[in-house]
């Protein structure tokens, strides 16, 4: 039972650590140590440097009173011969009156080093060893000095008679709790100001980084709701610029991703819809034949033919369909190879030669100059053909269908020119789209996918090529192509 | 074997370089520094138990060359050391001739450090220096003899800038309307007077029982001087602005009794903020000198 215990009681730490661990990962968190952190740093060393400067300035001043007082009362022992002439005049009550006005502490010491005169009393006939003194009796000049560790300030100036003999030195003392006390004023300022400066901000800092990630956190739950599922959520924008820029962006994908799911849906449902009308054809077909009755052989004849020509309709949209699904797929899977452009279109257009005989449309091609370029031959092929099927399918009979081709030193040129029924306006975007008919009707009749532009655009992207149309209804259409000669993998 | 004889002849090595400092009762003894303008107070243990040994041997680690460079023997080599007598709580010290070619000042170092060095001993009070046989003269004035107390040390601030005073308070009695007398030897930096001391032992307040606080405890002393006898005080606002539980007349006198007991000062005379023209607690004007009250102490 013990042992249980302590495992559990270790889990329970661990948990605990792990808990400690994700608050301290929290950015409000880092956020709030760091700032206050700066915050209180900078109230700190401000107050410090401030409080430094000042008690320097007030040292300074300090002193100079002092050494004003000392030098002032020394200065009235040269209006006499020497030191007992001095204290006969009253120099000593002086020297008082001088103590008590700048509230500092004088003695008088004699070149035996004995104190004459104290203002404060207690060290009167004693004999003083102050180095101060000393040295001014060495080198005569004045000596102030600041013992910061006693808070000492004190000052030495050498007294001349009236024959300027140096005859003794006069030392000032400062009172150094007067330094202190402002001091202990100015710490109590300190601490005071830092307690409320330093409570004031903790605390607006932490009303102010909890508004802030509260609407933070409010905005990832509504993006953790949309990733467990509801993609039909948008971010508000608000107006704060990051989140506005965030939002909008953010909901672009969502836009995007959605766009993509229905265009996909479009596509199915528009598959299904392509591949059931053949199979619904086979099936009334079948279906009359099946009817139990017994009809002429001619009948199933034709009727078997129309089955085999749905058939082969259905084929070519599912072929259709595959090499659509297999290029989106493989864009990187083109087999490029030195092709004569010439030699290919002919090919091509002798091929298309007895569909178009049947229709009497005239197929000409004109070339410019020879070239080669590196392309997928087998892809390239297949844009050239439907091209010109299309050229030739929706062309009156007799009509023409040129066919051209140009290069220069960067792209060689295709134009399929048409005489045929042409294309409305409003349609012109969208012929490319995939399974888009101008004229349901008449493409069923003409045994059209909807795929062929589809698959043509789609090549030409692959070779970062370019296709444009022009056409005038009952006038006529021209599509260009527009290759590179060499293909660049990557184009910028 | 040979590290242990090693190690014994390394110690007895540093027994011998560092003579004078053998285990026993810790002396201490000065140099001075470079310029002979102060004394510089170092340590050495002693063993031996008469006094006279001990000056004897003071003597020599004071004449002994210091190994940093900036301690310097404060006594010429051309004076001769003295010769030592002691009777009682007296010691006599006997130079020759020699000690007169010291200049004035190195003298006056030399002869501070030996009296301190000398008295520091528990039985010795008072030094005389004699040269030849006379009394040592300085300036054409006998020196005569001399005790610790004569010689103030600045450097050494320490021990031998706290000074203690004896002073005389008075603070009031439970029911605040009379006076109690206090004495107490208060220790204080040299350079506090002795009026500031005792405003602000009054200030701080009593530390026993039965005494009460005769001043609000957040007075500042703004000021205090004494001249030709009157002692002129000057404090912060609270004085008046705060209220002590005792009668009006209590915390004028508990200041101008304890400073009036002070020597040198006569009278007292209060000023708040400058201003010397206020009525205490609108019943006293403070616009006069107090002097000593002894109807409001309680006997």
């Amino acid at each position: 039972m013990v042992k249980v215990r302590r495992k559990r009681k270790k889990i329970s730490i661990t948990k605990i650590r792990k808990r400690l661990v994700a608050f301290f990962k929290r950015l409000s968190v880092i956020e709030y140590i760091f700032i206050s952190l700066i915050s209180c740093g900078t109230l700190f060393l401000a107050t410090f440097v401030i409080d430094k400067a000042y008690y320097d300035a007030l040292v300074d001043k300090y002193i100079s009173n002092l050494q004003n007082t000392t030098v002032i009362a020394a200065a009235e022992y040269s209006n006499y011969a020497s030191l007992e002439d001095a204290v006969e005049s009253g120099m000593n009550n002086r020297l008082n009156v001088a103590s008590a006005i700048g509230n500092v502490r004088l003695r008088l010491v004699n070149s035996n080093l004995e104190v004459t005169w104290d203002t404060y009393g207690t060290d009167t006939s004693k004999t003083l060893i102050n180095s101060k003194i000393l040295q001014i009796f060495q080198n005569e000049k004045t000596i102030s000095e600041f013992d910061k560790e006693n808070g000492k300030v004190e000052t030495a100036t050498p007294v001349y008679n009236s024959s300027d003999e140096l005859i003794a030195v006069l030392i000032g003392d400062l009172d150094e709790s007067e330094v202190a006390d402002v001091f202990e004023y100015v710490d109590d300022i300190d601490f005071a100001l830092h307690i409320i400066l330093v409570t004031v901000l903790l605390v607006i800092l932490f009303i102010n980084i909890h508004l802030i990630y509260k609407k933070l956190n409010k905005k990832l739950d509504l993006v953790a709701d949309i990733a467990q599922g509801h993609t039909d959520r948008r971010l508000p924008e608000g107006k704060l610029t990051e989140y506005k820029r965030f939002a909008s962006d953010f909901n672009k994908i969502l836009d995007a991703a959605s766009k993509v799911d229905d265009s996909r849906s479009e596509f199915v449902s528009n598959v299904s819809h392509e591949l059931k009308t053949p199979i619904t054809s086979i099936k009334v077909l079948a279906d009359s034949l099946n009817t139990g009755e017994d009809f002429p052989i001619e009948v199933y004849k034709e009727f078997m033919a129309d089955i085999v020509t749905e058939i082969d309709r259905e084929s070519k949209i599912i072929d259709d369909l595959l090499a659509l699904v297999r290029m989106d797929k493989s864009a990187s899977a083109l087999n490029i190879t030195a092709v004569n452009m010439n030699e290919m279109l002919e090919l091509v257009l002798r091929r298309l030669q007895p569909i178009a005989k049947k229709k009497n449309i005239d197929v000409l091609f004109e070339s410019f100059r020879p070239v080669i370029a590196n392309i997928d031959e087998v892809k390239m092929t297949r844009v050239i053909t439907n091209l010109v099927e299309n050229a030739i399918k929706y062309n009156e009979s007799n009509g023409w269908v040129h066919v051209s081709l140009n290069a220069d030193h960067q792209y060689f040129y295709i134009k399929v020119e048409d005489s045929g029924m042409g294309i409305p306006k409003e349609s012109q975007d969208k012929v490319f789209d995939r399974f888009y008919r101008v004229d349901k009707a008449r493409s069923r009749q003409t045994g059209g996918t909807g795929l062929g532009l589809s698959i043509v655009k789609n090549i030409i992207l692959m070779h970062h090529g370019t296709i444009k149309l022009h056409s005038e209804e009952d006038v006529g259409t021209v599509f260009t192509i527009r290759v590179p000669i060499n293909y660049v993998k990557e184009v910028k | 074997m040979k590290k242990i004889t090693g190690m014994i002849l390394i110690a007895t090595m540093l027994i011998n370089l560092v003579a004078c400092q053998t285990s026993g009762s810790s002396y201490f003894y000065y140099y001075t520094n470079t310029s002979c303008v102060e004394l510089i107070k170092k340590e050495t243990k002693l063993k031996t138990d008469s006094n006279e040994e001990i000056i004897k041997a003071l003597i020599d680690c004071m004449g002994t060359k210091s190994s940093d460079k900036k301690e310097c023997v404060i006594k010429p080599d051309y004076v001769t050391d003295p010769t030592v007598s002691i009777s009682n709580d007296y010691c006599l010290l006997d130079f020759d001739s020699s000690y007169y070619q010291m200049d004035s000042y190195t003298e006056v170092l030399y002869r501070a450090a030996m009296v301190k060095e000398i008295t520091q001993l528990k039985d010795i009070e008072y030094v005389e220096f004699n040269v030849d046989g006379e009394d040592l003269v300085k300036n054409n004035k006998e020196v005569g003899v001399m005790t610790a107390s004569d010689f103030v040390d600045d450097a050494n601030n320490g021990d031998d800038s706290v000074e203690w005073t004896n002073v005389t308070l008075y603070f009031a009695t439970k029911s605040g309307d009379k006076l109690i007398r206090y004495n107490r030897t208060l220790s204080h930096s040299s350079n506090v007077s002795a009026e500031k001391l005792v405003i602000e032992t009054l200030i701080k307040g009593p530390t026993q029982a039965g005494f009460y606080r005769t001043l609000p405890s957040d007075v500042r002393v703004l000021s205090v001087s004494v001249i030709d006898g009157i002692c002129y005080l000057n404090l912060s606002s609270e004085f008046v602005d705060e209220m002590v539980n005792v009668t009006s007349e209590i915390p004028i006198y508990s200041i101008t009794n304890s400073l009036c007991s002070l020597e040198g000062i006569d009278a007292v005379r209060i000023l708040v903020n400058g201003d010397s023209s206020i009525s205490f607690r609108e019943s006293i004007s403070l616009d006069t000198e107090f002097e000593f009250n002894e109807s409001l102490i309680n006997e």
